[in-house]
């Protein structure tokens, strides 16, 4: 479904409802409308479900992007190309870094060393960027360690956290505030103003965590902050 | 390209910043599109001086800034007007009007007061103030601590050098025609084109939404204009899956004050959305200082799709 937003954006739906089979399709699209308007599209937002796409009035007529839209909606639809990179971060798991780990555990009645298992069985799918610039959110959590936000955001979490929230975990590119519980640390820069893009992470990317000792995560040069 | 001092900040003023039109195709990457508040005025100014519309230029928010020329510079004032003056080198102080390019010469001081009417003024100048650009843009945008002058996000503050291209010596005063100049003191109603989710709101409280009046909250910034006001409930659940969010969202949250967001919203929201306010209508709202009075009215997305491109032509060619 395509739907006019405002004068120059569009919001493709896909669905009501969460669906991790999505991300693929999203990607999917996003390539080809980056391909086939160019220089007429100003911006693209993927998310979960959606994709924001903004045009150049001056480049290209709504009623010919709409219809541009509506045919890429329907060619790749069906189909389940799926050209996504797989991302593997290493992550210090530890009550150094992870100051929530201890909670987690045991509000899930987990040892430690079972929560770090089940964050690192998984394969996660990137399904959306945002609420701060390379964040991403990333699914879907083994149901084990799945873990409602803390009721009050913290006021700082360390670049690198590596956090859960709900069926979600993300890794906080840079420091920010945030409501996730805090599991681990990533000492790979994730984010770099520098860099076109700033950040490894796009819809549709796979991601698994590996952990790596004390050692190890001093070496790639990762550091302990203590929480206040 | 030869660069000249330019000009020096003595007095940076409440909130003054570095813009232009915003940092665009960045959103995949969660970062904010930011650029001028007021489209309008910020593109006159660089008009005026026939400049390209994405020139650098300083959005000056409530006023309270003082300039030093360091070398002879031709520049543009537009928006708010702020009462600005010129102190020559002798020490005796003129009016500068508003609206129009001028030439401050190398030792005087450019000073604006508060805002009179509407919030943010903008000074341009010949080709561009100059600075880095991060991701393609200069736009200055605090949340995301991207763009200004250092490329960190920061706001413009005293001492700070803003240095120019080499200005030509060809200056030709140009003024914007009367009836372009906007009252910011009017009262205002802003187009809103209606969107998907307008469907998700009943017809009482979308009434009630175009009879009210809404007075602009003390907490608005770049990022979104909160009301106070009548409050709006929607139908079923409160949130919505998060999506990318438009340029004039009226967004419903939980509380049911509409929140219009703005340049430097979050690329990502989950609030129901009752529509758009108009682009064209958006340069008017910037200029609204808290405690100010607005109302809404439907509009058709084809006729802001006209007059949105009609200004876009303006600027653009």
């Amino acid at each position: 479904m395509i739907k006019p937003v405002n004068e120059n954006s569009f919001l493709i739906i896909l669905s009501d409802k969460i669906d991790l089979s999505l991300t693929a399709k999203i990607a999917n699209i996003v390539k080809q409308i980056e391909f086939k308007l160019a220089k007429a599209l100003i911006d693209i937002t993927p998310s979960y479900t959606t994709i924001l796409v903004q045009i150049d009035l001056l480049k290209i007529s709504p009623l010919v992007a709409e219809q541009l839209l509506v045919e890429i909606f329907h060619s790749t639809y069906q189909t389940q190309n799926i050209s996504s990179k797989l991302i593997e971060l290493p992550v210090y798991y530890d009550v150094s870094v992870g100051w929530d780990l201890k909670k987690v555990a045991s509000e899930k009645r987990l040892s430690i060393d079972d929560v770090i298992t089940l964050h690192c069985e998984k394969i996660y799918q990137v399904c959306a960027v945002g609420f701060t610039p390379g964040f991403a959110f990333l699914a879907e959590l083994d149901d084990k360690i799945k873990t409602a936000r803390h009721d009050s955001p913290r006021a700082f979490v360390p670049a690198g956290s590596v956090a859960i929230a709900d069926s979600q975990t993300a890794v906080y590119p840079s420091d920010s505030p945030g409501g996730w519980h805090i599991i681990g640390n990533c000492p790979i820069p994730l984010f770099d103003l520098k860099n076109n893009p700033i950040s490894p992470f796009k819809i549709g990317d796979q991601v698994t965590f590996s952990a790596i000792n004390y050692l190890q995560f001093i070496e790639l040069g990762g550091k302990i902050i203590d929480e206040h | 390209m030869n660069i000249e001092s330019g000009l020096r900040v003595k007095k940076a003023g409440i909130f003054t910043q570095l813009q232009d039109q915003g940092r665009f195709y960045q959103a995949q990457q969660g970062v904010s599109q930011g650029g001028v508040c007021d489209e309008l005025a910020g593109g006159w100014a660089n008009y005026l001086l026939d400049n390209p519309v994405n020139s650098p230029l300083l959005e000056i928010s409530f006023g309270q800034a003082q300039f030093e020329a360091l070398s002879e510079v031709q520049l543009a004032l537009t928006g708010a007007p702020m009462d600005a003056k010129i102190t020559l080198l002798s020490g005796k102080q003129i009016k500068q009007h508003n609206n129009c390019s001028f030439i401050l010469k190398q030792g005087e001081l450019l000073t604006l007061s508060f805002a009179t009417s509407g919030l943010r003024a903008y000074l341009a100048v010949k080709g561009g103030f100059i600075a880095e650009a991060v991701l393609g843009s200069v736009s200055c945008v605090k949340r995301n601590s991207i763009g200004g002058l250092q490329g960190d996000g920061g706001v413009l503050k005293k001492g700070d050098l803003l240095p120019v291209l080499s200005q030509q010596r060809h200056f030709i005063k140009r003024k914007m025609p009367e009836q372009f100049i906007p009252n910011y003191n009017q009262p205002l109603s802003l187009a809103v084109i209606e969107s998907y989710q307008c469907d998700d709101f009943l017809v009482s409280q979308k009434n009630r939404f175009y009879n009210s009046e809404y007075q602009i909250d003390k907490h608005s910034d770049r990022m979104g204009m909160r009301l106070q006001g009548e409050p709006i409930i929607k139908s079923g659940s409160a949130g919505i899956i998060s999506e990318g969010i438009a340029l004039g969202s009226i967004q419903i949250p939980a509380d049911g004050l509409p929140i219009i967001l703005l340049q430097d919203r979050q690329t990502l929201g989950g609030y129901p959305k009752i529509g758009c306010v108009s682009r064209c209508d958006l340069s008017q709202l910037a200029q609204q200082p808290a405690g100010n009075k607005i109302t809404f009215k439907r509009s058709d997305l084809q006729v802001e799709q006209l007059r949105y491109l009609q200004q876009l032509r303006f600027f653009n060619i």
